[in-house]
C-alpha cells in the first residue's frame, strides 16, 4: 500500500516535471509554420502550404501586384508595384506569426500555423 | 482491475499536465485594417470562436476610426472640428475632448523631455512631407527643401504659443504660422485609450498592433507571454531578420526606425524624422526601439531618443525611471539601457 503510494507520487513528480518542461520547450522556440495566408485589404484571398514551392503572381485591383516565392519553407516578394518597394526588401519568413506587409498595396502576407 | 485504476489516474494526471502546461481551448485569430493612421492596424486575439473574435473587433474599429479622424491632420470629415480643422483654423471652440487630453499630455512630455518632444513641429515637419510625398511618387522629380524655408518654418514651432483651455474644451494658436503635428504620439496615444477600454470590457489576451505600435491587453489565453520580434533595421541582413525578441504582457513596444518612411536624393536616403536642432533628418540611429506600461510615451519616446545622443538619451531614461530603451547605431551596434535586459528572450 505504502509502495502504490509512492509510486503514485513518483508519478505525478514525472508528470508535472513533463508539463514543466514541455511548457518551457513551446516558449523558447519560433515555431515554423504550416501555411501561407495573402489577406488583401484585411480579407484573406490565397492561402498556400509554406512546404510547397511556388511562384505567384497576386492581383491587388488589376492595377497593382506583389509577386511572392515560397521556398524551402520560407515566403518572401520578389517584385512590387507599389512606390517603396519595402515589401520586396523584406527578409524570407517562416514563423507563426511573422508577416510581411505592402502598406500602398494593402497586402498582408502572414505565416500561419 | 487495479491496472484499469492506474491508467484512469495516468489518464487523468496526463489531463492536469497537459492544463498546467497551457493548453485551452481558446484559439488564436488577426485581423488586418488599413483605413487608420495611415498605416496597417493589427489585432491579435484568443477567444473560443472566430465570430466572438469578430464582434470585439468591429468594437475596436469603431474606437479606432474615431481616434484616426480625430487626429488627422491630413484630411477633414465634415464639419468635425478635428486637428486638420485646428490647423486651419489657428484653434477652435468646443473641440472634441479626446483632442484636448492628446494636446495636454503631449505637453506634460515636452516638459518633461525638455522640449525634445515637440508637437509644434508642424510647420517645418509639413515641407518633409510635401517633399517625401513627391519624392516616393514621382522619384524623378524628388528634391530636398531649402533650409532657408525650414528655418523660416521653425521660427513659428514655440509649444507655448499653443493655448488650451480644458474647462471650455477651446484650443488657440497664438502664433498664426504655427502647426500641430501629432505624428509621434497620436497613435501611441489611440492605443493606449483603446487599450484602457478593452481592459474595462473585459476584452483581454489581445495584442493591438498600429504600425510597428505594439500594446499587449493581458497575457495570452495559452499562458505564455507576448512575444515580439523587433526588426533588424539593416533590410538587406537577411541572416538576421531581427536585432532581439522581447516578451511583454501589459506594457507597450514602439520602435522607430529610418527604414520604413523615407524618400531618395541623388540615392541618399531622406526619413521621416526630423532633428528639431538641424530641420534635417536625424542620422544617428537606424531604430531605437522603447518598452513601457504606457504606449503614448512610448511612442513619444521612441521618436525623441532618435534624435537624441545616446548618452543624452539615456539620462533622460534614468531621470524618467519608467521606460527601457534598446538604439541602433548607424554602424550596427547596439546599446540598451540598463533595464531592456529583464524583457529580453533568446
Amino acid at each position: 500500500m505504502k509502495n502504490k503510494i509512492k509510486n503514485d507520487l513518483i508519478l505525478v513528480g514525472v508528470i508535472l516535471l513533463l508539463s514543466v518542461l514541455s511548457f518551457g520547450i513551446f516558449k523558447a522556440l519560433l515555431r515554423p509554420g504550416n501555411s501561407v495566408v495573402v489577406l488583401v485589404n484585411g480579407e484573406e484571398k490565397h492561402r498556400f502550404s509554406i512546404n510547397e514551392d511556388l511562384e505567384e503572381f497576386i492581383v491587388t485591383d488589376g492595377e497593382n501586384s506583389n509577386t511572392i516565392v515560397i521556398k524551402d519553407s520560407e515566403v518572401w516578394v520578389v517584385h512590387a508595384s507599389c512606390p517603396d518597394k519595402i515589401c520586396a526588401s523584406h527578409a524570407p519568413i517562416k514563423n507563426e506569426g511573422e508577416a510581411i506587409v505592402c502598406l500602398p498595396n494593402k497586402v498582408v502576407i502572414t505565416v500561419t500555423k | 482491475m487495479k491496472r484499469f485504476i492506474s491508467l484512469c489516474q495516468i489518464i487523468f494526471l496526463l489531463f492536469c499536465a497537459l492544463a498546467l502546461s497551457g493548453c485551452q481551448r481558446q484559439e488564436k485569430f488577426s485581423n488586418y485594417y488599413f483605413e487608420y493612421f495611415d498605416t496597417v492596424t493589427t489585432i491579435v486575439g484568443f477567444e473560443n470562436s472566430k465570430e466572438v473574435f469578430d464582434d470585439n473587433c468591429a468594437k475596436i474599429k469603431e474606437k479606432l476610426a474615431e481616434y484616426h479622424r480625430a487626429y488627422s491632420i491630413y484630411e477633414k470629415f465634415g464639419n468635425e472640428k478635428n486637428l486638420c480643422y485646428i490647423n486651419e483654423n489657428g484653434g477652435a471652440e468646443q473641440v472634441d475632448k479626446i483632442i484636448i487630453d492628446l494636446l495636454l499630455y503631449s505637453k506634460e512630455i515636452n516638459e518633461k523631455t525638455e522640449n525634445k518632444f515637440n508637437i509644434a513641429m508642424g510647420s517645418v515637419l509639413s515641407i518633409w512631407h510635401q517633399y517625401r510625398e513627391t519624392g516616393i511618387n514621382e522619384p524623378a522629380k524628388a528634391q530636398l527643401p531649402e533650409l532657408s524655408a525650414l528655418q523660416e518654418a521653425a521660427k513659428h514651432t514655440d509649444i507655448n504659443k499653443l493655448e488650451i483651455n480644458k474647462d471650455n474644451n477651446s484650443v488657440r494658436f497664438n502664433d498664426a504660422l504655427m502647426k500641430l503635428d501629432v505624428g509621434a504620439i497620436a497613435k501611441g496615444y489611440a492605443a493606449e485609450e483603446i487599450a484602457k477600454w478593452m481592459e474595462s470590457e473585459n476584452i483581454t489576451g489581445y495584442l493591438l498592433n498600429l504600425g510597428g505600435n505594439v500594446r499587449a491587453v493581458g497575457n495570452r489565453a495559452d499562458g505564455e507571454k507576448w512575444k515580439i520580434g523587433i526588426e533588424n533595421p539593416d533590410t538587406l541582413d537577411k541572416e538576421n531578420p531581427y536585432t532581439a525578441f522581447v516578451e511583454i504582457e501589459e506594457e507597450s513596444v514602439v520602435t522607430s526606425g529610418s527604414y520604413q518612411r523615407y524618400y531618395l536624393v541623388d540615392g541618399k536616403k531622406y526619413h521621416h524624422i526630423i532633428d528639431g536642432k538641424t530641420l534635417f533628418p536625424a542620422d544617428k540611429f537606424l531604430a531605437v526601439t522603447v518598452i513601457c506600461k504606457d504606449s503614448a510615451l512610448a511612442d513619444a519616446l521612441s521618436t525623441t531618443l532618435f534624435t537624441m545622443d545616446y548618452e543624452e538619451g539615456a539620462a533622460l531614461l534614468e531621470k524618467l525611471n519608467n521606460a527601457e530603451a534598446m538604439w541602433t547605431l548607424v554602424s550596427g551596434e547596439q546599446r540598451f539601457s540598463s533595464g531592456f535586459g529583464k524583457y529580453c528572450v533568446k
